[in-house]
């Protein structure tokens, strides 16, 4: 049999490859190397805070305190390394990939910048909080070199306004503990609950959602009725009715709330999953015989995620708010341990004669809240492909 | 028939009422006496009899110097015979007990023209006053749990005075000439509570320990108003009871570390420390204070996880015993140490602080029955010693209160053992005076009450046999002119002012005075029913009931 020539073969790349090639800018390669950092690290934040879970015997938990307090730096390398590596994987082909594409998208995005700045600079505060805090942020400081007498009775006060009992920019809180180390640390706090309890919630959101939407039929009705059960309490009051079961501390709180906001990940999953199962190259995969595991992780999960980053975002925004107000009602962290919502309630009968007291952890909780907010509204414009572009 | 038929429901409701009025109607209630037939039922009172219409005599079961004071307290008011009579007509019934009790008559100063629930008490002169008659006609009593709400509240001019001042706000208080602030004189004790049923403060080596690892100076000078001093013992200084050479647990960490060592106890320590986030006179800031003493303990290997209660929680757990270390505090009702020492570790005392010591019960039921002040300062000098060497709590701080107030109103002052008597106060701006105190009063039938904040409503309204002077601890003559005492303090004899009526307009004679008497001692009578019913302050000054349930 004689071999018949065909026509010359096609060329593999796409149609809409053939535009201008377009190659990353230093500005746009630094800046996403400290985006990818900073992703990261929460990854990483996330990921540890649920290996802790099946953790019984407290070693992970142990390591990762050890970690965080003394080879600090050792997490930033990782993460620096990766974000590298990542912009490499990313970039090296002569044609941009379509994720550094969307990140250039979220680039000119102000809101999006603010946020990654203002969430990197607290992420950067509490990561190296040992180094940035100038004292023990739970020893008294009573007896401390260059401390004078204290006044007796004398409402705390800062250097600025001419006082003197202080050590520091920020003085002394009412344990006469510094207050500019209480807040460094306190960052450290309150990310590792947001993230913490927001991860849960996505983990375990997810594989509801997933399950829920691509069953169908009873199992879908099932778990969204339970779902709407858990929404329809208010999310504050469920969560200090879960940590009054379980008692006060941080653990529950971080559970508490991210029990409260797995519904909103269920449904959110699920309404994408619902629309993705109908595609052709899902209804492709199938007939090709696919086990459901597959078509649901590999096909349908992926095509998931978008709305999931954009409310993961705003979501540990919100657990921020809902970790500080727990505290702040004595449910969450437990004294001594620095948290923001815990030291406003603590001050909080010294808002007029130590006003300080109560400004600087609020505004620290206010910054959080509100890097969050702007890269979750950022990443809602960058994700959303009917947006257009220019 | 048809009229018949009509009159039918009337009827029935007639002959329905008839049938409820009858048990209260037959049991003509008897007021002439009322006896223990033996003292063997644990109370102190013998009897109670009504000599003649103005006259009451009571009989004790044993000496008791302090009788005056006891029944001196808002918590032994006399109400109307008639009114008592119609609460335990009500017994049953909890909708017309609860209007009753927000509806009382007295002869006080004042009565009660409208309680809000939630906002505010209104009080108008009562007419049928038997004292000097109240400067203002009205007075108005609001609640706020928050000092600093409250001192808002003051500069905004929505309030005439406020009880409870804020440490933090004292200086501003003080260096504004339209503001008064009267401090209140140091009545209370602060204390860490261990309780020795609790392994490892069985050991009283490590209790020991605790009380000389305690900087309490530095908890003083920390949260505490200025006027509140150290406490080297449960006693305030200013009571009866106290004793200046005392011994004192001083800080000292060395020799606590070094009896840590000697109790052969493993550290650290594991334990919590239980508090209720409830501001008082003697605990100006429960937060910081618990974290202070969770960072001293820390030195000497004691770790501590601080545990907050809800208040109503945490007091049952502490009587019942159920905490280990905790903090709480008492204030004095009358200037005497059985009011502290007697209440916390003698024999009657609640389980707070676990196994009770032998020798500091025997020395406090020793000195309770001696008249002689001397002798009796005598025992209470060694009962503050083993209280010392036992160590149930560590006597943390006598803490200052005050009140505050406008500038203008005058006669302004602040109750000390009796809450405060609007009376004698004038405000020249207006007509009524405005109090806002931290709470909501539970009921207005204090016999049957128990906290300080409700008192302060009643006493606007009602009076007792005695009183207390005005900001004061000495008892002076209330509803009963004059008293008299046998001379071993057993029979007390009281003549009642005459002309006296309550805000109804009903005269006052001695069968009101047996039938609250009545109403509270004895438990088998109709009358005992109030909101709870425990008379809790009856029984914990005056002992066991008559006729109590087994």
């Amino acid at each position: 049999m004689q071999r018949v020539e065909t026509a010359p073969p096609i060329s593999l790349r796409p149609a809409e490859t053939l535009a201008p090639i377009k190659r990353a800018t230093t500005f746009q390669s630094i800046a996403f190397v400290v985006f990818a950092t900073m992703l990261i690290r929460i990854a990483i934040i996330g990921l540890a805070s649920l290996l802790s879970v099946f953790d019984r015997s407290g070693s992970i938990r142990t390591f990762i305190d050890g970690v965080n307090d003394q080879f600090f730096v050792g997490n930033y390398v990782i993460a620096v390394g990766l974000a590298i590596y990542l912009h490499y994987r990313l970039t090296r082909g002569e044609q941009m990939n379509v994720l550094f594409e969307t990140f250039t998208h979220m680039l000119r995005n102000r809101s999006a910048i603010i946020g990654t700045v203002l969430i990197f600079f607290i992420l950067i505060v509490g990561d190296f909080a040992p180094v940035i805090a100038t004292h023990n942020p739970i020893q008294p400081l009573f007896g401390t070199e260059g401390l004078p007498p204290r006044p007796q009775s004398a409402p705390p006060c800062i250097p600025a306004f001419g006082c003197e009992y202080a050590l520091n920019i920020l003085g002394i809180d009412l344990n006469v503990r510094d207050l500019f180390s209480r807040i460094v640390y306190g960052a450290r706090t309150s990310l590792t609950v947001g993230i913490a309890s927001v991860s849960f919630a996505i983990a375990i959101g997810t594989m509801i959602g997933l399950v829920s939407g691509y069953a169908g039929g009873w199992v879908d009705n099932l778990l969204m009725m339970f779902m709407d059960v858990l929404l329809a309490f208010p999310s504050l009051l469920l969560a200090i009715a879960i940590v009054t079961i379980q008692g006060p501390g941080l653990d529950n709180a971080l559970l508490a709330i991210a029990i409260v906001s797995i519904p909103v990940y269920a449904r959110l999953t699920r309404a994408s999953v619902l629309s993705v199962k109908e595609l052709e190259f899902v209804t492709a995969e199938r007939s090709l015989g696919a086990a459901p595991g597959r078509i649901l992780f590999q096909q349908i999960l992926p095509n998931t995620l978008t709305p999931l980053i954009v409310q993961g975002t705003l979501g540990i925004g919100g657990a921020v708010l809902e970790a500080a107000a727990l505290s702040f009602i004595g449910l969450g962290a437990q004294p001594p341990q620095p948290e923001w919502g815990q030291m406003l309630s603590e001050a909080r009968s010294y808002v007029f004669s130590a006003p300080h007291l109560v400004f600087f952890p609020g505004i620290a909780i206010m910054i959080t809240v509100l890097g969050f907010n702007l890269l979750g509204d950022g990443l809602r414009d960058a994700l959303d492909p009917r947006l257009s572009r220019r | 028939m048809k009229s018949i038929g009509r009159m039918l429901p009337v009827l029935l409701l007639a002959a329905l009422l008839g049938i409820l009025a009858l048990p209260v109607a037959a049991q003509d209630m008897d007021y002439s006496k009322l006896e223990a037939p033996n003292c063997d039922y644990g109370g102190l009172l013998r009897s109670i009899e009504m000599v003649d219409q103005y006259t009451v005599k009571m009989s004790l079961c044993s000496a008791s110097p302090a009788f005056p004071q006891f029944i001196a307290q808002s918590s032994f008011a006399i109400q109307p015979s008639e009114w008592l009579e119609a609460l335990a007509a009500a017994a049953g019934d909890e909708a017309a007990k609860g209007e009753l009790l927000a509806s009382p008559i007295g002869t006080g100063p004042y009565m009660l023209e409208r309680w809000d629930r939630g906002s505010e008490m209104v009080f108008t002169a009562n007419p049928n006053y038997w004292g000097e008659a109240p400067i203002e006609p009205t007075v108005i009593l609001r609640w706020n749990s928050e000092a600093i709400a409250r001192w808002n509240e003051l500069q905004s001019g929505t309030i005439d005075g406020f009880d409870n001042v804020g440490t933090p706000d004292i200086p501003a208080i003080e260096a504004n000439p339209e503001f008064a602030l009267v401090p209140r004189q140091v009545q209370n004790v602060f204390y860490l509570g261990i309780n020795n049923t609790v392994v490892p403060f069985d050991n009283q080596l490590v209790r020991q320990a605790i009380a000389h690892a305690i900087d309490k100076q530095r908890i003083l000078d920390l949260v505490y108003p200025p006027g509140s001093v150290v406490a080297t013992q449960f006693m305030p200084p200013s009571i009866f009871g106290y004793t200046p050479d005392a011994k004192d647990n001083s800080y000292d960490v060395e020799l606590a570390k070094q009896l840590l060592a000697e109790s052969g106890v493993t550290l650290p320590i594991e334990t919590t420390i239980a508090y209720r986030d409830v501001v008082r006179g003697y605990l100006p800031q429960p937060g910081v204070v618990a974290q202070d003493l969770q960072a001293q303990l820390a030195e000497i290997g004691i770790n501590v996880t601080i545990e907050q209660q809800e208040s109503g929680t945490f007091i049952d757990n502490a009587n019942a015993g159920n905490l280990s270390l905790h903090l709480l505090g008492w204030g004095a009702d009358f200037p005497d140490a059985t009011n502290f020492l007697d209440f916390h570790f003698g024999a009657g005392a609640s389980d707070q602080f676990g196994t009770k010591s032998d020798v500091i019960t025997g020395l406090l039921a020793q000195a309770a029955a001696i008249s002689d002040p001397a002798a009796r300062l005598e025992i209470y000098k060694q009962a503050n010693d083993e209280i010392a060497t036992f160590v149930p709590m560590v006597p943390i701080a006598h803490g200052a209160s005050a009140t505050a107030w406008a500038a203008r109103i005058e006669g302004a002052y602040s109750g000390l053992f009796a809450a405060e008597q609007f009376r004698v106060m004038t405000d020249p701006d207006d007509d009524n005076i405005i109090f806002m105190q931290n709470g909501e009063p539970i009921s207005l039938y204090c016999n049957d009450e128990s906290d300080g904040e409700t008192f302060r409503a009643c006493e606007q309204i009602t009076d007792s046999l005695l009183g207390f002077e005005l900001g004061g601890g000495a008892v002076v003559p209330a509803l009963a002119e004059a008293w008299s005492a046998n001379e071993d303090a057993t029979e007390w004899t009281f003549t009642l002012r005459q002309g006296v009526s309550f805000s109804d307009g009903s005269a006052f004679d001695a069968t009101d005075v047996m039938a609250s008497y009545i109403a509270m001692w004895d438990a088998s009578s109709p009358l005992h029913v109030g909101r709870a019913g425990d008379f809790s302050y009856f029984s914990s000054f005056l002992g066991a009931f008559l006729n109590a349930p087994a």
